[in-house]
């Protein structure tokens, strides 16, 4: 045990955690680096908890690839909590069983998580749902890890950027100063001079320094390798071998095991535990700290290490053990054998996949591999299929289309027409997702002439299904119904369930561009059937594609409704929801209701690195809402959007890109550039008779006097506009919920549409248009042009917000909140949330006392007085 | 991080006394930004206190926005800057 010296405040940190989880349940991150003292903490607040309520305890181990939910094991066998029962058993319901239990505690429960920067996925996800929901049970949850090696994309981050702020506090293990060294040092009767310096307040590093008081110290050791060295190099030799072997295995090793290996005797064993190297309890011996273990593992020669790796297998393996497969895995690579490595890694992949753990599972495939070799090529194949499966859900695009590839050879090779035809088919999934359209249609292609000779079978059910779906992505409409519904046939008459809903899926998608309501009630037959069986992320997927082709398709109040729900769904089931979300944001964009786009474009950005088309979407909402406030950035969102979207090929991620730049090039003046952006894309779209992307690139064209008239295959609201129809194309763009895009049309009109333009502009806060409109009009010599919108408020007393006090006025002219919401174009909902936030700040109880206190203070102030533009009834 | 250069305007005039109520605004001004990643590190006034300049730095100007929102602080242009020191050319 690290003595604990200078760690009050983070004892009392857990301390009050745990007495407020009587009443609300809170996350504690312990962090600090290793051998700070997060364990010694813990474990005193666990001694102090234990009289008054349950403590869990579960340990991440350094194993190479973990065993998924290791740790949850670690407390179902040592705390026998009800939901131990559920351990084998689906993932979802022992998930919810675990937060039953810290629900319903009757004492508050101290749930800890050791080392969580070596967590498996199925822990994190754990750690996620639990953390997240924290604020409903009765349980501290404290999760300890080296935040020095938990870099911006190591995966613990990003659970841990997912809790909830509130119910969540940073505990942070400091390291010892130069008094808490002298304070350690008398404690433990050692001489402290030099040992704050050498160890730079290590509190084990500190610990093992002035413990080592056998020998009359020349110098304070350089490293915390040197100072467990020099103790272990000390010990008679069986003592010495004892401690090696427990040096080979990751976490606490079983008694059984070390008895079995070595029979040390009891002499040794106390003398192990005397050296302060070693912990016991009833059943494990374990190393005090992983970096004692390290340090001697790390001077093993390696034939030695590799024998002792070779025993702990031999007797961990032997039958009546009840190992997991990922602990046999790690020792059998250690080992070097190549035949364990065949037999116990793909057994371990599957467990991982039957937790869901996918990271670890495509670990395990990757190792079966490259470092196992397989009886047969059947089995050869059946890994591969396996792999490539495994880390197309993982997003390891390459290695995914490499698994294939291989796979695809190997079929070819032993005859299997139908498996090598699915696995060239399956190649689209990853070019795809590498933004490689072409290649993608032609690796279907390929595999549907391998099998066109075949009798239809369940592959050609699959390859159509597959080619429907290319052809859907690809925008070409009729053939995706075609093999779609060709697909459907097929996979009904055969009973295959899940080609059956994509074929669904990607024929209901293609007919909303030719017939939007059979599209829509196709996909939500599929999200229906899906929902009777409880298949949340096949509905989520379903409702993310219906909302997205709808808003495409400038559907947007739909859009918003199916994407609104899609990210609901993700959210409540820790999905990952991130498409769903950069098409709101982009749906939210065109409705106007800017704030909550921006933030909605926000989360979703760093959720997605690298070149993928979730991150296109949401760069484009970012790129135009800069554009439209006259922000700074949308260059920089524009040109990582063209990268991504020119190596596509694709239409819906071409021409989007191309509209939101030939709009930034018409606002800097730059008309050679529009008429670029306009050249290389209109072809594509008017070959796949897209109105909307058609419409928007000939109205850029338009504006820059490229054109006169509309060519055939613009949509209505385009055609009006460039028909100079701008009074109809104004009522066009209202009706589809679009304000800018109204005020940009009255812009062109009258003066009094130019006024009525700018009140808009103002509201939404499009600067740059305001501004040039403004001038405009005052060069025009029209007067009593209204002043700058946003000019008005100063930090409010009681702390209402410039939107609270824009509702607060609205409340003083007696509107109901749906009535507000639509003259701020806002949604009801997110008026509802002000409204509150208002009478809540105001500390009183009705809206008529929220205005009666406002009329008193002199907050209304007319609007000719506060220079607020009135928005148009 | 990006160095953001906020334009603002207070019809009425901005007025931060220099007492605990000053102190107390300009705290919780800095506390809601640090929630967002953002750092107010100075602004320059106009003389009649109606214009303000302010430098902030932050992760992007959505998060400029976000809180100048939270903080009840009008916006106006927001301009991406980089410091230029005369005094770093030598002869």
């Amino acid at each position: 045990m690290i003595e604990l010296v200078e760690r009050e405040q983070a004892l009392k940190s857990l301390r009050e955690a745990l007495q407020e989880a009587a009443m609300r349940g809170r996350v504690a991150l312990v962090a600090g680096e290793a051998g700070i003292g997060k364990t010694s903490v813990l474990r005193a607040a666990a001694r102090e908890h234990q009289a008054r309520g349950p403590v869990w305890w579960g340990i991440c181990d350094a194993l190479e690839t973990p065993s998924p939910l290791a740790p949850l094991f670690d407390i179902a066998r040592e705390s026998r909590p009800r939901f131990s029962a559920l351990m084998s058993g689906p993932r979802p319901a022992l998930f919810e069983a675990v937060l039953d239990e810290l629900r319903l505690a009757a004492t508050p429960v101290l749930v800890v998580f050791e080392d969580a920067h070596w967590a498996d996925d199925a822990t994190l996800d754990l750690l996620k749902f639990l953390g997240r929901r924290i604020d409903r049970t009765h349980a501290v949850l404290a999760i300890s890890y080296r935040d020095d090696e938990v870099g911006m994309s190591h995966p613990l981050r990003r659970v841990l950027g997912d809790l909830p702020p509130a119910h969540r506090s940073l505990i942070e293990v400091p390291r010892l100063t130069p008094d808490g060294v002298k304070a350690l040092a008398s404690r433990l009767g050692g001489r402290a001079d030099g040992v704050f310096e050498a160890t730079q307040g290590n509190a084990f590093f500190a610990t093992e320094v002035l413990r080592d008081t056998s020998t009359p110290r020349a110098a304070v050791p350089r490293t915390v390798q040197d100072v467990v060295l020099a103790r272990f190099a000390r010990l008679p030799a069986s003592v010495r071998a004892l401690l090696q072997l427990v040096a080979v295995v990751p976490g606490r090793v079983e008694r059984w095991l070390v008895d079995e290996l070595q029979t040390p005797s009891l002499n040794d064993l106390e003398a192990a535990l005397a050296s302060g190297l070693l912990l016991a309890d009833a059943t494990t011996l374990s190393y005090r700290h992983e970096l004692g273990r390290v340090a001697v593992e790390a001077s093993l020669s390696p034939p030695a290490a590799q024998d002792l790796h070779r025993r702990v297998l031999a007797a961990l393996a032997a039958p009546g053990r009840a190992t997991a497969a990922a602990r046999l895995v790690h020792h059998a690579v250690a080992a070097h054998d190549r035949e364990a490595i065949s037999r116990y890694a793909p057994q371990a992949a599957r467990e991982a996949t039957a937790r869901a753990a996918y990271r670890e599972a495509g670990a395990q495939w990757r190792i079966a591999l490259k470092q196992g070799q397989p009886g047969n090529d059947v089995e050869h194949m059946e890994w591969l299929d396996a792999f490539a499966t495994i880390a197309g859900l993982n997003s390891w695009i390459e290695e995914s289309l490499k698994a294939l590839q291989e796979l695809q050879s190997l079929a070819g090779v032993a005859g299997d027409v139908e498996r090598a035809a699915a696995a060239r088919a399956r190649q689209s999934g990853p070019l795809v997702g590498l933004l490689r359209h072409a290649e993608a249609s032609a690796a279907i292609h390929e595999a549907l002439a391998m099998v066109e000779p075949l009798a239809p079978s369940v592959v050609h059910a699959l390859l159509w299904s597959l080619e429907s779906w290319q052809r859907m992505i690809d925008r070409d409409y009729e053939q995706s119904i075609h093999w779609g519904r060709r697909a459907i046939a097929l996979a009904e008459s055969l009973g295959e369930h899940t080609t059956l809903a994509r074929a669904q899926i990607s024929t209901g998608a293609a007919l909303l561009f030719v017939d939007y309501p059979a599209g829509a009630a196709m996909l939500l037959g599929v999200r229906d059937r899906r929902l009777a069986t409880g298949n949340h992320f096949g509905v989520a997927s379903a409702l993310s594609m219906i909302g997205s082709g709808s808003g495409e398709l400038m559907h947007l109040r739909e859009a918003e409704d199916y994407l609104r729900e899609s990210v609901r769904i993700c959210e409540a089931h820790d999905y990952n929801g991130t498409y769903a979300e950069a098409w709101l944001a982009l749906c939210l964009m065109l409705r106007g209701q800017w704030d909550e786009a921006a933030a909605t474009a926000s989360t979703v950005l760093p959720k997605v690195e690298g070149t993928n088309m979730t991150r296109l979407m949401a760069l484009l909402a970012l790129a135009r809402l800069r554009l439209r406030r006259g922000d700074p950035g949308a260059d920089e969102a524009l040109e990582e959007a063209r990268q991504m979207a020119e190596g596509s090929g694709a239409l819906q991620r071409m021409a989007p890109t191309a509209c939101a730049r030939a709009e930034a090039a018409f606002a800097r003046g730059d008309s050679e550039r529009v008429a670029a952006e306009v050249r290389v894309t209109l072809p594509l779209a008017q070959s796949k008779g897209h109105p909307w992307f058609v419409g928007e690139l000939n109205y850029w064209l338009w504006r820059t006097g490229a054109i006169a008239t509309a060519p055939a295959g613009c949509a209505e609201p385009y055609a009006l506009e460039i028909a100079g129809r701008w009074r109809e194309a104004a009522a066009a763009w209202q009706k589809l919920d679009c304000p800018y895009e109204r005020a940009r049309a009255l812009s062109l009109g009258d003066a009094t549409a130019q006024q009525e333009a700018l009140a808009i502009f103002d509201g939404l806060g499009a600067r740059p248009d305001a501004e040039s409109l403004r001038r405009r009009l005052r060069e025009a010599g029209v007067r009593g042009v209204a002043r700058g919108a946003r000019e008005s408020t100063r930090g409010h007393p009681c702390g209402l917000t410039l939107a609270e006090i824009r509702v607060l006025e609205f409340m003083g002219q007696d509107l109901r909140n749906a009535e507000i919401a639509a003259r701020l174009h806002r949604s009801v909902r997110t008026v509802d949330h002000h409204v509150a936030a208002i009478l809540a700040k105001l500390g009183v109880e009705s809206r008529q006392e929220a205005v009666r206190r406002a009329e008193r203070e002199g907050w209304l102030a007319g609007p000719a007085q506060s220079g607020q533009s009135r928005r148009p009834k | 991080m990006p160095r953001y250069l906020i334009e603002r305007t207070f019809p009425d005039g901005l007025s931060i006394p220099l007492n605990e109520d000053g102190r107390k605004a300009v705290a919780s001004v800095i506390a809601t930004n640090a929630d967002h990643g953002v750092t107010w590190v100075h602004s320059y006034v106009t003389p009649d206190r109606k214009q303000t300049f302010c430098v902030y730095d932050g992760p992007a100007p959505e998060a400029i926005r976000k809180v100048a929102e939270r903080n009840g602080l009008p916006i106006g242009r927001i301009t991406e800057v980089n410091v230029l020191d005369p005094y770093f050319y030598r002869s």
